[in-house]
């Protein structure tokens, strides 16, 4: 026997207490903030770019790869009917590898790529995180402090420190000033 | 402990293997091996002194300031290798900034601050010798951070060296191009400090096939010679204690000296001070190697340019970036010219 959708919902209605359940996710989910999904929504964007440079980054690696092989190839097989020892083949291939990722590491193209996926990550993280703080400042009472509220709490202490700081300079400079009129 | 210090797992993963490795008997991979006190303690960072080894004392100290994004005992890693003990051996009064492991609440942390505790801890050093100059000696980005105090305050140093110190950044090394390329607000409004692993990570890829491959395949080569073993670990243990960079220096350092190249342009300031490199007018030693992947020796000869001294000299090596202070051939050639160098203008 398959149930019809509204006879699963009659099912689910009849429970004890499950309607107000219910109720009671709806409305809170109504209370979310919509700062929350914005910033969800980005954080979700930057990830799908992450995945597609990502991709990229990696192919270009596979590329340098499967060229290096390929010349890696074509020289042991100039070496054909010749004793290769291991430590002849291990040189080969480092000799031919390092030269390759050199060119490969060296290129604009690398570090273009190399700082999208670097910025793609780190755009991802802050959006990610800023979904989470805008949802856990939004539950009442909620009792400890935000990374963003600490952040702040830092740079202000930071900003403290450094006027205390230039104010006993100049303190002591008007001390020894005072010290020389007297002498 | 990794997370008091700022370290990453990776980081912890290979401290618990190091320490794996130490219960094996005879083995040593201890680091830092000269004798020092602490003489100052500000927030993370400190000032060490040096035990002296020699009677006779140079008159004029030298203070050590190396890089923020590594560790200072690189130049102190074992005693056959270690430049502090090379200095102490000439009789050098030495102290050491160590810049410490940033955590979340030193984010804030600028140049400025690097800048300030170099002051205090020359003054403190100028105080206790009772002198009114001093030799300053750079490493890395701590040389860069050397240029730039004695560009501001010439009057309290009577000698600079720096050692494979970037202070032109447009080269076309991989990682100046990397950094011009990165965008390090996006990178720090979501990572706070930057870990150090991330530098890590960066370092390894300058040339992947030597630093992943080829340095392990050495080390299976070598595997019976304990000595070569010692050391190869101890310069790991160095390799992956990287602590994080505050979120405000690596932007300042990324966007005004790799980016906008300001430094050489005379046009970094530090608060309201403009650096400004012809205010350099001491003598200059500049140290470089040949092979560095980090910082090309153009970077650091740039500033012969730059700078009013009419004592000038540069000594390079045919070595890397970290073989300059713990290669062997360094300290049979390159350290004897350098430390004469400073000794005859410590009178």
């Amino acid at each position: 026997m398959v149930l019809k959708m509204e006879e699963w919902r009659n099912i689910y209605r009849n429970i004890p207490g499950f309607p107000q359940l219910m109720k009671m996710f709806t409305d809170y989910s109504r209370q979310i903030p919509k700062t929350v999904f914005e910033s969800y929504v980005k954080s979700m964007e930057a990830y799908v770019k992450l995945a597609e440079k990502w991709v990229s980054f990696q192919r270009v690696f596979e590329k340098k790869w499967n060229e290096a092989l390929k010349e890696f190839s074509k020289e042991l097989f100039e070496k054909k009917g010749e004793k290769v020892t291991f430590e002849d083949f291990y040189r080969t291939w480092f000799k031919t590898f390092s030269r390759f990722y050199d060119e490969l590491l060296k290129s604009d193209e690398f570090a273009r790529l190399q700082s999208e996926v670097a910025e793609n990550t780190a755009e991802f993280i802050k959006y990610y995180r800023e979904s989470w703080e805008n949802y856990l400042e939004s539950i009442p009472g909620f009792p400890l402090p935000l990374r963003r509220e600490m952040n702040e709490v830092e740079k202000r202490l930071q900003e403290l420190t450094r006027k205390v700081r230039d104010l006993s300079v100049k303190v002591d400079e008007l001390l020894k000033g005072k010290e020389r009129v007297k002498g | 402990m990794s997370e008091r210090k700022g370290r990453t797992l990776p980081t912890t993963f290979f401290n618990a293997f190091l320490k794996q490795l130490e219960q094996f008997p005879g083995l040593k991979l201890d680091v830092w091996k000269s004798a020092y006190e602490v003489i100052d303690r500000d927030g993370i960072f400190r000032l060490l002194k040096y035990r002296g080894v020699k009677k006779e004392k140079v008159r004029v100290p030298v203070l050590i300031v190396y890089a923020y994004i590594n560790r200072p005992y690189i130049l102190d890693l074992a005693p056959e290798v270690s430049v502090v003990k090379r200095f102490l051996e000439e009789g050098f009064e030495t102290y050491m900034i160590d810049w410490g492991y940033p955590r979340f609440e030193d984010q804030y942390i600028t140049l400025e601050d690097y800048v300030y505790y170099l002051d205090k801890s020359v003054k403190m050093i100028l105080r206790e010798n009772k002198v009114e100059k001093l030799s300053l000696l750079g490493y890395c980005l701590g040389g860069t951070l050397a240029v730039v105090y004695a560009s501001l305050y010439p009057e309290k140093i009577m000698n600079l060296v720096i050692m494979a110190a970037p202070v032109d950044f447009h080269t076309e090394n991989p990682i100046a191009k990397w950094a011009r390329a990165i965008n390090p607000e996006k990178l720090t409004d979501s990572l706070g400090n930057v870990p150090g692993s991330f530098l890590n990570i960066t370092f390894l890829s300058v040339d992947p096939i030597r630093l992943i491959v080829g340095k392990y395949q050495g080390l299976l080569q070598k595997i019976e010679d304990e000595k070569f073993f010692e050391d190869f670990f101890r310069m790991e243990r160095w390799i992956f204690d990287s602590p994080a960079i505050p979120r405000e220096v690596f932007r300042q350092y990324i966007s005004e000296w790799y980016r906008e190249n300001k430094l050489i342009k005379n046009q970094f300031k530090i608060g309201n001070k403009k650096v400004n490199l012809r205010k350099i007018n001491m003598p200059l030693l500049v140290l470089c190697a040949e092979y560095d992947h980090i910082v090309p020796p153009e970077s650091s000869r740039a500033l012969l340019e730059a700078v009013s001294s009419k004592d000038k000299k540069v000594l390079c090596i045919d070595r890397g970036h970290i073989g300059l202070s713990v290669s062997r051939k360094s300290h049979k050639e390159l350290w004897p010219q350098a430390l004469k160098w400073l000794k005859e203008r410590s009178k």
